[in-house]
């Protein structure tokens, strides 16, 4: 047990003095061994690490899938969807901020990041909305924590990563979020309704578009339509795998944004090595903390954390409450990967040890991230539109959150006190 | 030499990973529509991801796009921020040379035993020299960055989550 | 004391890793309690770096399949081909009386010491779709094959085969994206596909086999006493490969019994059906005998020949 706490301190120190959270990781992981196993053993089970980790066949849904979002943030097809969301209740108080929302799902359906969603959104919903005068902290608002419903409604990548690290399989995880991402899109709704009911002057009505209009609007999605029936229908239809379908969804994306010419050969290139930077940039994550798991697994801790819980006696729904009470404190100030890599590995036995289902867990710590990822001071929602939109202003995007934020946490109470919100679908798969 | 880099790297990693899309896509139309799907196609997608992956590792070392934990940035003296940051390079650099040094070992190993693929008996030493190789230029690339810590501070933001 | 560190990566509950701690449980009954194993809670690995970890120190015992390694292995090929045995147990005993006979096969496991060789259960097909009765059924539909000869049977054999991990075949199946799997009977159930697949196939003596090895770091075992030596060397060999043997033939009779439980059509090959796949892979076992030779093995058609002469006598 010694070990293991000397392990996570000195991981900790590490990190707080700036070095890369996968370099303390695996430095860790590797000295640890090496004090305990003996350091020809570390240095072969590092290599051994990363030799399986870089030749994984069914890890390449991470960079297809990272693919497939930046293709599709490419080809424009948030456009459509906001268009159409637009069309049918744009002329209601707030409701191009409720048009955003639901934007925002349905290119959750064909993304599977939350800072690609909030910025492709970012600069569709946004110019509408300061069109019509709303205001820059409710557009901004609605906008970011709209992005995060990337990563809840599949494909995920943040699932992904979930998946890999503590063996859930992704298909179920992926169909778990369904549910959860629609009632956060209809939280995320009232939150609106509850800023223009308290302070009209937050978003003013737009004009009504004529049912002809709407029609035409609608048919405009089918591009998004087509996409998500394509990937998802394809996996759970039983057409190809996940791993597959990750493939079948990038190249599809490919296809869309090449027929609509918005891929010069240079732009190709961008999104390829961009989505390449990105996965590589996890995979020194992943090697790092499966390096370090491998550390964990020769000391006694799994053993000696699962006897002192069971010791403890505290109803098992508390023991998560809690936990997720920490994660909701620490996603204001940390970034969320790095927490959940860090904290994982102490976490994840704990809640099997105490009979809770790895698929519900993973849907909760996929609402801690987007409820860390829009949680001010440091969220990378928030900055992302701070970037792209430098005339809103920091302080004023943080005003305007805050509703949000509040609702996710509402949600993520539902998630934990309502199980089968998130394992019903998931219940279909065997 | 940064640009030799970018420009090397990026194009490789970018071959790969559209190949790795390309191939499912043949694979998965080929088994559905002509019954036949292509042979070894799993194991080139293994192979293929370790391009992908080592090839674009140097490139987020150029960018600085590491996860960092960054919180306490603000806390620090401008003077003392520079030599940590200086120490942190130092110990990326010596991390990735030293893994440089591993695999090349490993790889080593691999051209010893004559382990291949699978189905289309690919030798795998060649793949492993060329991560060594990889983890070593991003290893220099830190090490460089150890004389000039902030160069890449502002640069980019993971777009992973 | 001594303690062994042993990893095993299938699950807890899974017959290999059981048989794993009925070794270590009969190690430390025997030694008095002078050796035990601390089984880690999962495995140091993945399955294929199983073969290194021990080598290199990272695991002191564990077992792996020799196919994981692709170009390291031929010589335990041999106790892949078809027809060889009806239940593991015979088989792996066999395996062993011939492989420490045979001075080769040790030196393919330079810095392991092979605690014991061993084999599944007879390999069979299946798939969800109908009912294959003779080779060119085989080669109507999709399946999904693991590495090692089965592979080279089934190319042989003209079937339409991708090679995926064994965990995916749930996947694969359920979705119909293959049509079938080849696999011991066991697999059915440990795999959790027993509900998804409606025909079975069953060869007398098995279409296939997988080389397996139990084994321990070289440097560990240098480093034990002469009377710990001699304690583990009385469990090697046939009596690890009995209790690894005995584990897989319960387990496959259980699921056999599932399989009947589940109404699965279990068709048995006849004797045309296996002719023809004896005249189509004969050439594969010409080849082990010529590479085997070329490696360094004398005479190894007599290798062969001894094996299923003892597979024979061991099953009497
Ligand atoms: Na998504
Ligand atoms: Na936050």
């Amino acid at each position: 047990m010694t070990e293991a706490l000397l392990g996570f301190a000195a991981i900790f120190v590490l990190a707080l003095m700036r070095l890369p959270l996968a370099f303390a990781m695996g430095l860790v992981g590797i000295v640890g061994m090496g004090l305990t196993r003996g350091w020809l053993p570390a240095l072969a089970s590092t290599a051994q690490v990363v030799h399986e980790t870089g030749f994984a066949y069914t890890l390449s849904v991470i960079p297809l899938f990272i693919l497939m979002g930046n293709f599709v943030a490419k080809a424009g097809l948030a456009h459509e969807l906001f268009h159409a969301a637009y069309a049918f209740i744009g002329h209601l108080r707030g409701g191009l901020a409720h048009a955003t929302v639901m934007a925002c799902a349905g290119f959750g359906a064909i993304c599977g990041s939350s800072i690609a969603t909030a910025a492709t959104m970012s600069k569709v919903a946004y110019p509408s909305m300061k069109k019509l005068g709303y205001s820059d902290s409710l557009s901004t608002g609605v906008i970011a924590a709209g992005g995060t419903l990337g990563i809840m409604i599949p494909p995920s990548t943040i699932m992904v990563i979930y998946g890999i690290v503590t063996e859930t399989n992704i298909g179920k995880l992926f169909a778990a979020g369904v549910l959860p991402g629609i009632m956060t899109a209809v939280l995320l709704m009232l939150a609106v309704l509850f800023m223009t009911f308290m302070d009209p002057e937050h978003a003013p009505a737009g004009e009504k578009t004529s049912w002809p209009d709407r029609w035409k609007a609608l048919r405009g999605i089918w591009g998004v339509l087509l996409l998500m029936l394509l990937v998802l229908g394809g996996i759970y239809g039983g057409v190809f795998t996940a791993t597959e379908g990750a493939g079948i969804g990038a190249a599809g994306a490919f296809l869309f944004a090449l027929a609509r010419r918005r891929l010069t050969v240079k732009a190709t290139l961008e999104v390829l090595v961009e989505s390449a930077r990105t996965t590589a940039m996890l995979f020194t994550l992943l090697i790092a903390a499966t390096i370090f798991a491998n550390f964990m697994n020769f000391t006694s801790m799994p053993g000696d954390l699962k006897e002192w819980i069971t010791h403890l006696g505290l109803p098992p729904v508390m023991i998560v409450g809690a936990m997720m009470l920490i994660y909701v404190i620490l996603g204001t100030v940390m970034e969320e990967l790095t927490m959940v890599l860090l904290t994982i590995p102490l976490f994840f036995p704990i809640v099997m040890a105490l009979g809770f289902d790895p698929v519900w867990f993973g849907v909760l710590i996929v609402m801690v991230i987007q409820i860390g990822l829009i949680s001010p001071p440091v969220g990378m929602n928030l900055f992302v539109l701070n970037t792209l939109l430098p005339r809103v202003g920091l302080s004023n995007i943080f005003r305007g959150v805050w509703p949000f934020v509040f609702m996710q946490i509402v949600a993520l109470g539902l998630l934990l006190a309502f199980p089968w919100l998130s394992l019903w679908l998931p219940s279909f798969m065997q | 030499m940064n640009k030799l880099i970018e420009t090397v790297c990026g194009l490789l990693t970018a071959a790969a990973l559209f190949a790795i899309m390309a191939l499912t896509f043949f694979d998965v139309g080929g088994r559905k529509l002509l019954s036949n799907s292509i042979t070894g196609s799993l194991e080139l997608t293994e192979l293929l991801m370790v391009v992908v992956i080592f090839a674009a590792l140097p490139l987020v070392s150029l960018r600085g796009e590491h996860v960092v934990f960054d919180s306490l940035d603000h806390y620090l003296p401008q003077g003392l921020r520079k030599i940590q940051r200086a120490m942190m390079q130092a110990v990326c650099a010596a991390v990735l040379l030293g893994l440089g040094w591993l695999m090349w070992q490993t790889g080593g190993q691999y051209l010893e035993t004559g382990e291949t693929t699978a189905q289309l008996k690919i030798l795998k030493a060649p793949f492993m020299y060329g991560m060594a190789a990889l983890c070593a230029v991003a290893g220099l690339i830190h090490l460089g960055l150890v004389f000039r810590p902030t160069a890449t501070e502002e640069a980019g933001e993971g777009a992973t989550l | 004391q001594t303690v062994l560190t042993v990893s095993s990566w299938l699950p807890p509950t899974h017959s290999l890793s059981m048989a794993q701690k009925e070794w270590c449980d009969l190690l430390e009954k025997n030694t008095v309690g002078k050796m035990k194993c601390n089984i880690l809670p999962r495995g140091v690995t993945a399955a294929p770096g199983t073969m290194d970890a021990v080598k290199n120190g990272l695991a002191d015992v564990s077992y792996t399949v020799h196919g994981y390694t692709p170009g390291r292995f031929l010589y335990t090929q041999m106790s892949e081909f078809p027809f060889l045995g009806n239940t593991s147990e015979p088989i792996s005993v066999a395996f062993n009386k011939v492989a420490f006979k045979n001075p080769q096969f040790l030196s393919e496991h330079q810095g392991v010491k092979v605690i014991s060789f061993f084999t599944h259960g007879p390999g069979m097909v299946f798939n969800t779709k109908r009912p294959v009765t003779n080779v060119d059924e085989l080669g109507g539909l999709k399946w999904r094959v693991g590495g090692g000869m089965v592979n080279e049977i089934s190319k042989v054999l003209n079937m339409n085969v991708t090679l995926k991990p064994a965990p995916d075949s749930y996947e694969l199946l359920s979705g119909g994206v293959m049509d079938g799997t080849l696999f011991p009977a066991e697999s059915t159930e440990s795999f959790k596909i027993d509900k998804l697949i409606k025909h079975a196939t069953m060869f007398p003596g098995g279409l296939y086999n997988t080389s397996f090895v139990f084994m321990m770091n070289q440097g560990k075992y240098d480093k034990l006493s002469a009377d710990e030596k001699k304690a583990v060397d009385a469990i090697s060999g046939e009596v690890a490969a009995r209790m690894f043997g005995r584990g897989w033939d319960k387990v496959d009779r259980r699921a056999m019994g599932l399989m009947q439980a589940n109404n699965v059509q279990i068709v048995k090959a006849d004797a045309k059906f296996v002719a023809d796949v004896k005249t189509k892979t004969a050439p594969l076992e010409q080849k082990w005998v010529k590479d085997a030779e070329a490696k360094g093995m004398k005479d190894a058609a007599k290798v062969l020949a001894e094996f299923r002469a003892e597979i024979a006598r061991q099953e009497k």
